[in-house]
């Protein structure tokens, strides 16, 4: 056991640990906060992609300890972001999630992917979420709900705070 | 909890990873970014008993360009190469490839270290280390060591590191003027390790030309007869047939078995690279 602080989603939590435990079993299992989500658990699938030190991460294959002195949101953090408000309301307008179990981790993906101007055209979107996957949708509506972003994000002024 | 049970230990300095692995009387592992390391132990194909975790030594995220190289701390992450936050001598080709490798969440906390010490021969920087013969410096107990690529890679996922020795820096020569390159990853979804990886780089004075394939043996391997044929069509590409016989004798004289998709593929990958060059 050892013990890690960490800032989630703003507030410094600290807890004794296990060595071996996964960041995404802490952010789940010790404080609750279910928005992350597990699925392969090896850094293929991309549902439970946070963000670590601010840019995302595979909370998966991140332990714990490890993240210890780092800054660390999950999906439950971005509640009062507004760019995350843009992409929220544009994926349940575009059908951009069918059964949700990918979104928190899509979310995550895109609102990085916007910020950095990856999105300049379908291909560029496609491949940037070739690292998350979803089984409902086809990728279709998600694709769609990213450019419908986009030109929104645009739209205001480029003056979307983080 | 997937992995199975092991001690973590974040080391204070380089020199407290080497002696905390070097004292260490079982299996211990050093960490970095974690992104190979992390799956392996999930899945249980990797129980170390240890694991230092090096990934906040400030030695190993220097990068300082030198008069005729540049030294990339081993610390050094993917993203940081993608996005030239960290200076480049390859004229863009590190960046290239950089940017292809698994996925940004990934590319966040990968290290170019890590990725070399890892060895996977479908993995884009032993390959295009190898195209730029790069030398590797490592610390032990023992002192530094500077390893020529060639030398490094003893064969899949091995390489010529001790267990104690950690790479420190790679030390790669800038190009020369006027230099051009072509890249070329196959691979059927995006973010996967490579079926094929192929590089071409013509250098005007000829000293840095050739082709390097990888993602097709244990380790990298030069195409001799490919080479050639570049260096004989100087101003336009060399024909798809004529890339296509070269590729296939420098695969068998390599010893290399194939089957026909497989040569295909990377007489595809070849080709493409080199097509690149005359652009």
């Amino acid at each position: 056991m050892s013990k890690t602080s960490i800032t989630l989603n703003g507030t410094v939590v600290t807890a004794e640990v296990e060595d071996r435990l996964s960041l995404a079993d802490f952010i789940r299992d010790q404080q609750g906060l279910t928005g992350t989500h597990l699925a392969c658990e090896h850094g293929v699938c991309g549902a439970c992609t946070i963000e670590l030190d601010g840019a995302p991460a595979r909370s998966c294959i991140t332990l714990a300890i490890a993240a210890d002195g780092k800054r660390v949101n999950t999906i439950e953090g971005f509640d009062d972001d507004a760019l995350m408000g843009i992409l929220r309301e544009a994926f349940s307008e575009a059908h951009g999630l069918q059964c949700g179990f990918c979104t928190p981790g899509m979310l995550i993906t895109i609102r990085d992917m916007i910020q950095r101007g990856v999105c300049v055209s379908e291909q560029k979107i496609r491949l940037a979420l070739a690292g998350n996957i979803c089984r409902c949708t086809g990728y279709a509506g998600i694709v769609k709900a990213v450019k419908l972003a986009v030109t929104r994000v645009a739209e205001r002024g480029n003056h979307v705070e983080a | 909890m997937k992995p199975a049970p092991f001690s973590y230990y974040r080391a204070k300095s380089m020199d407290d990873a080497i002696e905390t692995v070097a004292k260490f009387d079982g299996y211990a592992k050093y960490l970095a970014g974690g992104q190979t390391l992390g799956p392996m132990m999930n899945l249980r194909l990797a129980q170390p008993e240890l694991v230092v975790d090096i990934s906040n030594l400030p030695d190993l995220h220097a990068a300082s360009l030198e008069a005729d190289h540049l030294v990339l701390g081993a610390g050094i992450r993917h993203s940081m190469i993608e996005d030239n936050l960290v200076p480049d001598v390859s004229g863009g080709l590190m960046s290239r490839a950089a940017a292809g490798i698994a996925y940004r969440a990934i590319r966040n906390r990968g290290t170019i270290g890590g990725s070399l010490a890892h060895a996977d021969p479908s993995a884009e920087w032993p390959t295009v280390l190898y195209a730029l013969d790069a030398k590797i410096v490592t610390k032990s107990g023992a002192g530094h060591r500077e390893i020529t690529i060639n030398d490094f890679f003893v064969g899949a996922l091995t390489t010529l590191l001790r267990d104690d020795e950690v790479i420190q820096n790679i030390k790669i020569a800038k190009f020369p003027k006027g230099l051009r390159w072509g890249f070329e990853k196959s691979s059927r979804k995006a973010g996967e390790f490579a079926h094929s990886l192929a590089i071409a780089i013509v250098d005007p004075a000829g000293h840095r030309s050739g082709v390097t394939l990888g993602a097709i043996s244990e380790t990298p391997v030069r195409l001799a007869a490919t080479s050639n044929l570049l260096a004989e069509n100087k101003h336009s590409a060399p024909s798809k047939t004529s890339v296509f016989s070269a590729v296939r004798e420098d695969i068998v004289s390599s010893g290399i078995e194939l089957d026909d998709y497989e040569m295909q593929i990377h007489s595809r990958a070849v080709n493409k690279a080199i097509e690149q060059l005359f652009r």
